[in-house]
């Protein structure tokens, strides 16, 4: 064979190899020279325009028994974002407390490596300190582990980075926004908080990490006082003038039921009985609003009101785009392909909605184009609320996370839920359908989504009771966006809403 | 210059069998919980027919730069990861221009034979690619888009079978692609 041909089929093989090694072991420097290489090459993405010829709706169809138009859906986001504030104070206990302040928190993003940490936008960080307790609604949460700004700001790049920056390749860490504070959840392995069980026989223990079964997972107890008690509700209790924490002013705040179990025998481990908490919240995709409970004098109770709350299309960060093409050349997927990327400030999963109704989210952005996993890309995962469609105004049902299991027969998208072990929504179902077991209901974005801020409209489904824990429904979502229409991608990170500062009640002295 | 205008032309005419695989991807059913997405498994893979029916009529010598040029065109196509892109056109085109080596891509079956093994190689490696990203992502919790499943593994065959039953229909035709006989192999 011709020498240099075969020089040419051994630097091909090398090349496909390198390639292969990378596709499997991402390194972001060579993605994004991949992408600045592949920027000329994007410039024919117009070509694929006739592929939105198949994807092209008409009207966006009724989500859930009302007229589809944009101002009817921007005020039921509204109203949405209004009960999901309301929703965080506590209505079991004893509310306001007597020196405390609540500071209302959304969480930011919970998708990282670390599931046992969260991220809040709090809308006042300066009486904020480390170690305070963060509640939503009647349970609690964990406590306040960091606040990025004010840790030490250190950036010392290495002679690689430094040659990166310089290129234009990378940049330097953007410092953390004010607002944010660094949640470590109960569920951590090393968070441990003082518990008792209510009732006539009190038993206290200690709460923290995570106990899991086969299908669920619970909070960890350990030491309890009694062995003998194996049910009732556990909440928090520290009392101040024995522990001096944070915490103690979380007392009283609930936990969950107390549950037995027997775990099979295995190879390795022998049957056992399990005691645990069954929790009250999805830890992993349930948290939307949280307070934060600071010590001191000041307003005790949150009260937000419609005039505060911030549209989810008028809160800043917002860009009209074009869909360039439709489809993927993968047979098992649905993406689409915009027409702006890094150019203009798209990053990786960011929202992309028609309207108020989501249609996908960014999976990948270069510097000309993004790419746009479809709601009924299978495998699309998005943390949901559910809120009854004859009532927009109630206290939502947190659903945690949805996963795209792409389309029906009939051409509607449909959604997998799994509910979380502790899910209570047998009540919530109960309560709004008058005795019922099916529901109508919307489906909203929840928080904890980087890039996607709570409150777009997924579609409207039918939502029915699941009883025992482990089993899952497939929901068919009508009226959910259409990739056609005219488009809006989020290029902002900002918090969505927040309750202004002059619009708080303060607390009554002695309420507890 | 003019070998660069080819290679222009070259990208042009994949770009342009993206688009029209797009489109008729578009018009066909997606994946649904119903099953599978047959219907868009049964569209040709037809870039990477241009890509293989390109190897076999042009410079043995000019096989990486076909299909460098190829990964960029289906890269902009796809939710893929460009490296994968890239390494599966490569060896997509590696397949065809090893075929071609012991016979020349004249007869039907050996042209099916190429682009089927093409079509395969590129599908089977992507969906792998996808399988393992996907997994990496639930244990570490990392933003992650698409589910493949193994399941998926009969899409990437089917698409290879097709392509492969379109190559002899369709391969006269894209052998006279115009604009690239600058790139074409010296007659002895």
């Amino acid at each position: 064979m011709h020498m240099a041909t075969m020089r040419t089929r051994r630097l091909g093989w090398t090349i496909a190899a390198g390639a292969a090694l990378l596709s499997l072991r991402p390194i972001g420097p060579f993605e994004r020279l991949a992408d600045l290489a592949l920027a000329p090459a994007r410039v024919l993405g117009f070509l694929g325009a006739p592929s939105l010829l198949g994807g092209r709706g008409g009207l966006p169809a009724d989500a859930g028994g009302a007229p589809g138009n944009l101002e009817l859906e921007r005020d039921l986001s509204a109203q949405l974002e209004l009960a999901i504030l309301r929703s965080a104070e506590p209505e079991q206990v004893p509310w306001p407390i007597r020196g405390v302040v609540p500071i209302p928190g959304e969480v930011d993003v919970s998708e990282d490596v670390n599931r046992d940490r969260v991220s809040l936008r709090v809308s006042d960080p300066g009486p904020i300190e480390r170690g305070q307790a963060v509640v939503a609604g009647d349970v609690f949460v964990g406590t306040v582990e960091k606040i990025p700004v004010r840790e030490p700001y250190r950036d010392r790049p290495g002679l690689l980075e430094k040659l990166l920056r310089r290129a234009g390749l990378s940049s330097p860490p953007v410092p953390p926004p004010r607002d944010l504070v660094i949640v470590r959840l109960i569920t951590d392995p090393s968070a441990r908080v003082g518990a008792r069980v209510e009732g006539p026989a009190s038993c206290r223990m200690v709460v923290g990490g995570l106990e899991r079964l086969e299908d669920r997972v619970w909070l960890a107890v350990h030491n309890p006082e009694s062995q003998n008690i194996h049910s009732g509700r556990v909440v928090v209790h520290e009392s101040a003038p024995v522990v001096d924490s944070a915490d103690s002013i979380a007392s009283g705040f609930l936990l969950g039921d107390l549950s037995e179990t027997t775990v099979a025998a295995t190879d390795r481990t022998p049957r056992r009985q399990v005691v645990g908490v069954d929790p009250l919240l999805d830890f992993e995709a349930g948290l939307n609003q949280v307070l934060v409970l600071t010590p001191g004098r000041g307003p005790g109770v949150v009260d937000p009101r419609r005039s505060d709350i911030v549209g989810v299309l008028e809160a800043t960060g917002w860009r009209h785009v074009d869909m360039a093409s439709l489809g993927d050349l993968c047979a098992w997927r649905s993406t689409g392909r915009l027409d702006v990327g890094r150019n203009v400030g798209v990053r990786a999963g960011a929202a992309v909605v028609d309207g108020v109704r989501l249609v996908g989210r960014v999976s990948r952005s270069d510097q000309i184009g993004s790419t746009v996993a479809l709601l009924d890309d299978p495998g699309f995962r998005v943390s949901a609320l559910a809120q009854p469609v004859d009532d927009p105004g109630a206290t939502p049902l947190v659903l945690g996370e949805l996963v795209s299991q792409g389309r029906s027969a009939g051409g509607d998208v449909v959604l997998r839920w799994q509910p979380a072990s502790g899910s209570r929504h047998d009540e919530w179902i109960q309560r709004h359908s008058g005795g019922g077991d099916e529901i109508d209901v919307r489906l909203w974005t929840g928080s904890g989504m980087r890039r996607v801020p709570r409150g777009l409209l997924l579609g409207a489904a039918s939502l029915r009771s699941l009883g025992a824990p482990g089993g899952a429904l497939l929901m068919e979502l009508t009226g959910a966006g259409d990739p056609g229409a005219e488009l809006q991608v989020r290029t902002g990170s900002s918090r969505l809403a927040r309750p202004a500062a002059n619009n708080v009640v303060y607390a009554a002295e002695g309420e507890r | 210059m003019k070998r660069l205008t080819s290679l222009g032309i070259f990208f042009l005419w994949v770009s342009l069998a993206g688009a029209a695989q797009l489109f008729l991807i578009s018009g066909s059913g997606g994946p649904g919980v119903d099953g599978p997405a047959l219907g868009r498994a049964c569209v040709p893979d037809l870039m990477t027919l241009v890509l293989v029916v390109a190897v076999g009529r042009l410079d043995r010598r000019d096989v990486v730069t076909l299909a460098l040029i190829a990964a960029a065109a289906r890269a902009a196509c796809t939710a893929a990861p460009p490296f994968a892109v890239l390494s599966g056109c490569l060896v997509a085109a590696l397949i065809a221009d090893t075929i071609r080596r012991f016979a020349d891509l004249d007869r039907a079956w050996l042209r099916a034979g190429a682009a089927g093994s093409g079509a395969l190689a590129i599908g089977t490696w992507l969906l792998l690619v996808d399988l393992v990203r996907g997994s990496e992502a639930r244990v570490t919790g990392r933003l992650s888009f698409g589910q493949a499943s193994d399941a998926d593994f009969v899409l990437a065959a089917l698409t290879a079978a097709v392509t492969a039953l379109v190559a002899p229909l369709v391969w006269p035709a894209l052998h006279r692609l115009p604009g690239l006989r600058r790139l074409e192999r010296k007659a002895f």
